[in-house]
């Protein structure tokens, strides 16, 4: 399975890259932008979508500085100067000849009496979220862009090898810098935990986005159990035997950790979304309990996820709860504990791999040669195709309700409760 | 040595060989074995005997009891990464090379077939001939993750699974993605373990550190290389190599029974290298 990991280069010194090129003009685009997100219905991909999401990264570089502009504007009408942080930090001002900002004025004028301000900010982002979900693009070449724009680094990667380094379209990036601009209302919190979900669902990683969420809403529990288990993913072998084969080019450097760093963060996030208040969804405390045995901490690890097991939700989630005791059990030296746990893991889900391998290693260790034999026979005898193991998933799994997220965040839009 | 007491100890070693599957793993020692490879610049040395070694078990000399060279057959268990990673021209050199490597052994040999992609599969059970691994081997086709922790664990236990001398050549772009077990875990076990393990890969960007490890552990040897066309050869290369290095037993004595043994394996005669496994693990 191809899996993406999007990240910001740090230390980058970008060039400065080639002017946009295409059909149409820089105000054009803007016109046609705002165009296209008041005819967008969100959660689909329609015309409007299509047409923004045919443009060139060059392009959308462009636009993103202009879709500034006018998320300025839209609040500010009388505002005459725009300037942006650039990424060498500097600030630059956004320069429009006379004709250019009154066509632009124009189009802010229409979009805020049609949709108002936060409608124009919020059918924009999710206009390029639809794009950013459903339209492919092939990475190209890191480093060309302009510097005000941001640029989306993306790897590809396939069974633990980095397959492609590239820069892609900042669909992602234009919608959050459109949401960053409204309220941090529920609009723009429920936005955030959606989209975030759906990354991690499709493993389409994206290091920046779940930080900055948590950023915005530090006491949201449901973004800071997101951003531990994207951590937690950072630490794992694929990602970080992936990180170990890319290469960057020269003046990039990456801002994933090693696997401990990885924990420790995604440690101290899942430590403040349990803690805050008690209660809390049982899944949160199966994470704890994994990072902290990985961390070395069994006791508390066994702790966390004795909370969890019995009240998770689904069979699959008590089995990987049952294997992760069984793991925390043995890390602590409680052999018997934790060979009944691996059992009921292997109990629960009767063509999984991971618990026989689980008993047979922990057998082997207590010098049970008719333990581990037996195991051996038992996985000899599974067939490799009926074999279905939760285990394989477990990185996904906490985001199994991306669908149901967007689905809330869709309903009023379409509906027509939103503008 | 007597000649009595050297018939003793062939006795042993036969008694060794039939073991049952009731026995237990041993948890507490009762007995060494060390496999080791002793070269004379690059070529191996065949004529060595009992009085020839010198172990030291965490610094204790240790008396030698057996040094048996060739008279034990060879369990052959091939452990090959069949996942995404591994397909195209890459599968074939890596059948053609597993076949280089069934056609090496002899007719008192057994041989067994484990991959791995994501699932663990033990395609041919450790079994007299070479018959039931070549069939495995043409029908097993890439892909999925790679659980090269777990398959390579699986395969070590499939070398336990008989007490007699086991080979287990592991082929991976050295990557796990999906494993449940972790690598300190194996690596335990290849402590604990007289299977020796020698791995291939071909070289990438990343270094393969858990295969390293393990060949180390284990007293094998880790072969990186350039492309996936020498792997025929280099798997053959592995077998003869085994098929010429010594099984050295002794008793452990004045040394305490858990915990980690450093083991120094030393030949007496000059300029020759000897390679065996660092050590082993006892208890739990």
């Amino acid at each position: 399975m191809i899996s993406v990991l999007a990240f910001t280069l740090l230390l980058a010194q970008a060039p400065a890259g080639p002017a946009p090129t295409g059909a149409l003009s820089r105000i054009e685009h803007v016109e046609r932008w705002v165009d296209a997100v008041i005819r967008h219905r969100p959660g689909t991909v329609d015309a409007a979508a299509a047409e923004v999401g045919s443009w060139s990264n060059p392009e959308l570089q462009a636009l993103w500085v202009d879709v500034y502009a006018v998320a300025e504007l839209l609040y500010h009408p009388r505002m005459v100067s725009f300037t942006l942080a650039g990424r060498n930090r500097r600030r630059e001002a956004i320069r429009y000849s006379t004709d250019e900002f009154r066509r632009l004025k124009a189009s802010v004028d229409h979009a805020r009496e049609v949709l108002g301000p936060e409608g124009v900010l919020r059918r924009g982002a999710l206009l390029h979220t639809d794009i950013a979900m459903n339209i492919a693009y092939v990475p190209e070449r890191v480093g060309t862009s302009p510097s005000l724009a941001p640029e989306r680094v993306t790897a590809q990667i396939g069974d633990g090898r980095t397959l492609e380094v590239g820069s892609t379209a900042i669909h992602w990036e234009t919608a959050r810098m459109l949401v960053d601009h409204g309220p941090r209302d529920t609009f723009a919190r429920d936005w955030y935990r959606a989209t975030a979900a759906w990354m991690q669902q499709t493993e389409n990683d994206d290091i920046d986005h779940i930080d900055h969420a948590v950023e915005l809403f530090p006491d949201d529990r449901s973004l800071l159990f997101l951003d531990g288990c994207m951590h937690e993913v950072l630490a794992s072998p694929r990602i970080q035997s992936s990180v170990a084969s890319m290469r960057l080019p020269p003046g990039f450097l990456m801002n994933v950790g090693s696997a401990r760093a990885e924990l420790k963060t995604a440690e101290h996030a899942l430590r403040q979304s349990t803690a805050r208040g008690g209660g809390g969804e049982p899944e949160w405390y199966l994470h704890y309990g994994r990072v902290l045995d990985l961390l070395g901490e069994h006791d508390a690890a066994i702790a966390e996820l004795s909370h969890a097991s019995g009240a998770l939700d689904g069979d699959e989630l008590e089995y990987i709860a049952d294997l992760f005791l069984g793991a925390a059990h043995e890390g602590a030296g409680h052999w018997d504990a934790a060979r009944a746990a691996y059992q009921a893991a292997a109990e629960r889900a009767p063509s999984a791999q991971s618990p026989i391998v689980a008993l047979m290693q922990l057998a082997r260790r207590r010098g049970d040669r008719r333990g581990a034999l037996t195991q051996l026979a038992a996985l000899r005898d599974r067939d490799a195709f009926e074999r279905d193991d939760p285990w394989w998933s477990y990185a996904v799994s906490q985001a199994r309700n991306a669908g149901v997220l967007l689905e809330v965040l869709w309903h009023p839009f379409q509906s027509g409760a939103q503008r | 040595m007597t000649r009595e007491a050297a018939l003793a100890a062939i006795a042993a070693a036969i008694a060794v060989a039939g073991a049952s599957a009731q026995e237990p793993f041993k948890s507490r020692v009762d007995a060494v074995r060390v496999d080791a490879l002793v070269t004379d610049r690059g070529r191996p040395v065949v004529d060595l005997g009992p009085a020839d070694f010198d172990i030291l078990d965490n610094g204790v000399p240790q008396q030698v009891d057996l040094v048996s060279f060739e008279q034990v057959p060879l369990n052959l268990i091939l452990t090959l990464d069949m996942s995404d990673s591994v397909a195209g021209d890459r599968l074939e050199h890596l059948r053609a090379a597993g076949h280089a490597a069934l056609a090496a052994l002899e007719e008192r040999d057994q041989a067994a077939l484990v991959t791995f992609s994501h699932a663990v599969e033990i395609r041919a059970p450790l079994t007299a001939g070479s018959t039931a691994a070549r069939r495995a081997l043409d029908a097993a086709i890439g892909a999925g993750e790679t659980s090269l922790v777990d398959g390579v664990f699986a395969g070590m236990m499939v070398g336990e699974s008989d007490a007699g001398r086991s080979l287990q050549i592991v082929f991976s772009d050295g990557l796990d993605t999906a494993s449940w077990l972790t690598a300190p875990a194996v690596l335990d076990t290849a402590k604990r373990s007289d299977v020796v393990v020698y791995a291939v890969v071909v070289k990438s960007p990343v270094k393969p550190e858990f295969l390293r490890d393990v060949t180390a552990f284990s007293g094998g040897r880790l072969f990186e290389l350039e492309k996936s066309a020498d792997l025929s050869s280099t798997f053959r290369t592995i077998v003869d190599e085994f098929r010429h290095r010594y099984l050295v037993s002794y008793t452990p004595r004045g040394v305490t029974s858990d915990g980690w043994h450093r083991l120094d394996v030393r030949v007496k005669r000059r300029g020759v290298d000897v390679k065996a496994r660092p050590g082993y693990l006892a208890g739990s």
